[in-house]
């Protein structure tokens, strides 16, 4: 009789005498074997039964604007349901840091399926936000939106302070993008649904031991303290770590729109009405410039710092001299000015869209500059962006590699005869 | 015969309440873990009620998993466990005729199939058994067995290869078995 047939014998006669005990294992668990859906089915029968297909994100109801009490609603039955199941969480090995800032800033820490290992609180405002849900062990899809929608019945998401920074944080670049751009795009759905003209900016950064330094010594969450290291690499001269520091969260998200970081998604614009918009700005420095509206060609805009404040930066030429003004982003005023004799001069190409775009005025901000080829690289990611679908691991079992691979060396005595039939 | 790959997953998503992720692991694990209780206790009830320990353990712990890859062989560490235990506590009655009945009452599977496995359980030492026995039902290589009964590799692989010899023989003796 062979090994194979002796090891297949034993395993046929242990399954076929294996008590069978599962289901009084299941009542003594008090368990049953439907599929846990966490909480969408919850989410789903609560609000979103008008509004098409389950998502996890809801609601996501194309362009229509929801009624902000449903809104708050909904907000609130997030709460209620993170507060009502208490999740375990098994696998402690981090996979990922995702941060979320506003003013509130949150760091939380996701194991390999993307669930809540914890969630910490970096300022007093967030633990109002935290203090009220469980995350642990849940989706980072159903925490971010929790969360999010938390800020927005707290008031700390309006049309004024309307940017929400979210950083993902990995070893694996692939694994945090995908993430970003996942959890960025749901925010910005979620938000379109509000009546808030909300920016999201979504931004990718590797594990780094000297920025995790950075954030703990000033008390900021890895994802700021990421952006604004990537800031500090956009090529200013005015700008220093520490005026960066000063900035609100959407000063420093309205600079990482406006100065293209890398590795970043964003939808929306940070420039609320807060800030006085490139059309007043230019007004203003033509004003102090003594120049017409007319006469200025090669108008371009830069965001920046100067002595920490935040500036548009309006650089235009108007016959031979070549205008360089700091305005201060909330009240117009000149911070600094430059006037340069340069007479050698060629009409740029594209001089048109450089006026057309002063022209446009009126509202300020937005519109009015959303389609100039400057900016476009922060806004044409999102038509085919499709999530992954999860990875389901599945290594192979090769199960007979050692059934036959010992005889050799352990022969011995007396078995020479044994091995007939 | 494999066992050997059981889903990180299941043992993930029973930690978050799931019904359904835990008759899955029960399906692929049952015989293991009834047959490892086995083949240290000797006594049918005894590994039945092991088993019965054993999976409540590995549900309401499976919040403590750490993943290692290996969860096949942290819930025979729990089995291990509890059938030392139950050893330790003396609650354990090394009853040859159960194994007797394993063969005259259960009317499902070969006759031969039962006989071997008599004969595991009779004819070979405490060690031997679980070795052979976890090997048959999970197909884990030796290097994982030695781990989860703390014997060095090379112990696991000559032990095994006597224990077959053992068994070859046994079945020679008595003759039928072709």
């Amino acid at each position: 009789m062979t090994e194979k047939k002796i090891l297949e014998s034993l395993n046929t006669a242990v399954e076929s005498t294996t008590p069978d005990i599962l289901d009084s294992l299941m009542a003594e668990l008090n368990i049953t074997d439907e599929p846990k859906e966490l909480m969408h089915d919850v989410i789903v029968s609560d609000e979103a039964n008008e509004s098409g297909p389950a998502d996890k994100w809801m609601p996501v109801t194309g362009k229509a604007q929801m009624p902000w009490r449903r809104v708050m609603g909904i907000a609130a039955s997030f709460l209620v349901v993170l507060a009502g199941i208490s999740f375990g969480v098994t696998e402690r090995t981090p996979l990922a840091l995702v941060s979320l800032d506003v003013n509130p800033g949150i760091e939380i820490t996701i194991n390999s399926k993307e669930r809540v290992i914890e969630a910490n609180p970096v300022n007093d405002e967030a633990k109002e936000i935290l203090d009220e849900m469980d995350l642990k062990g849940s989706d980072i899809d159903v925490a971010c939106n929790a969360i999010v929608g938390s800020m927005l019945t707290h008031g700390y998401l309006t049309d004024l302070q309307n940017s929400i920074l979210l950083s993902v944080n990995a070893d694996d670049e692939k694994v945090g993008t995908d993430i970003e751009q996942r959890l960025s795009r749901q925010i910005n759905d979620y938000l379109e649904n509000t009546e808030v003209a909300a920016a999201v900016l979504g931004q990718y950064g590797a594990n780094d031991e000297a920025i995790r330094k950075f954030a703990d010594e000033n008390g900021i969450s890895l994802g700021k303290a990421w952006l604004i290291k990537n800031l500090m690499k956009t090529g200013s001269t005015k700008m220093t770590e520490a005026d960066l520091l000063g900035l609100k969260t959407q000063e420093l998200i309205l600079l990482g729109q406006k100065r293209s970081v890398t590795k970043t998604t964003s939808y929306g614009n940070a420039e609320s009405g807060r800030f006085i918009g490139e059309a007043k700005a230019l007004e203003a420095a033509l004003k102090k410039a003594g120049v017409n509206k007319a006469d200025a060609k090669n108008v371009k805009y830069e965001y920046d710092v100067e002595r920490g404040v935040l500036i548009y930066e309006v650089t235009f030429r108007a016959g031979d001299y070549e205008y360089d003004y700091d305005i201060n982003a909330y009240t117009g005023e000149v911070v600094a000015s430059e006037k340069e004799y340069d007479p050698v001069y060629t009409a740029p190409k594209s001089g048109g869209s450089a006026s057309s775009k002063s022209g446009g005025s009126g509202g300020g901000n937005s519109a009015a500059y959303r389609d100039d080829d400057d900016y476009d690289d922060y806004d044409d990611d999102d038509d085919d962006y499709r999530p992954a679908p999860k990875q389901q691991s599945s290594p192979s079992y090769d199960d007979d590699d050692d059934y036959d691979d010992s005889d050799d060396d352990y022969d011995d005595d007396s078995d020479d005869d044994s091995d007939d039939d | 015969m494999n066992a050997s790959y059981v889903d990180e997953n299941l043992i993930i998503r029973m930690a978050a309440g799931d019904g359904a992720a835990f008759k899955e692991l029960y399906e692929q694990t049952s015989s293991a873990v009834y047959g490892f209780a086995l083949s240290i206790l000797k006594n049918k009830h005894d590994a039945e009620d092991v088993m019965h320990d054993a999976f409540i353990k590995v549900y309401t712990a499976a919040v403590t998993y750490k993943s290692m890859g290996k969860p096949l062989a942290w819930i025979l560490t729990i089995v291990k466990n509890l059938c030392y235990s139950k050893v330790r506590a003396g609650g354990v009655c090394e009853d040859l005729s159960e194994y007797e009945d394993l063969v005259r009452t259960d009317e499902s599977g070969s006759i031969l199939d039962k006989v071997i496995l008599q004969d595991a359980l009779n004819t070979l030492d405490f060690e031997e058994r679980q070795i052979v026995i976890l090997h048959s039902l999970t197909g884990m290589k030796h290097r994982e067995i030695a781990e989860i009964l703390d014997l060095p590799t090379g112990t696991v692989l000559s032990k095994y290869n006597r224990s077959i010899k053992k068994l070859r023989r046994e079945l020679e003796e008595k003759g039928g078995a072709q």
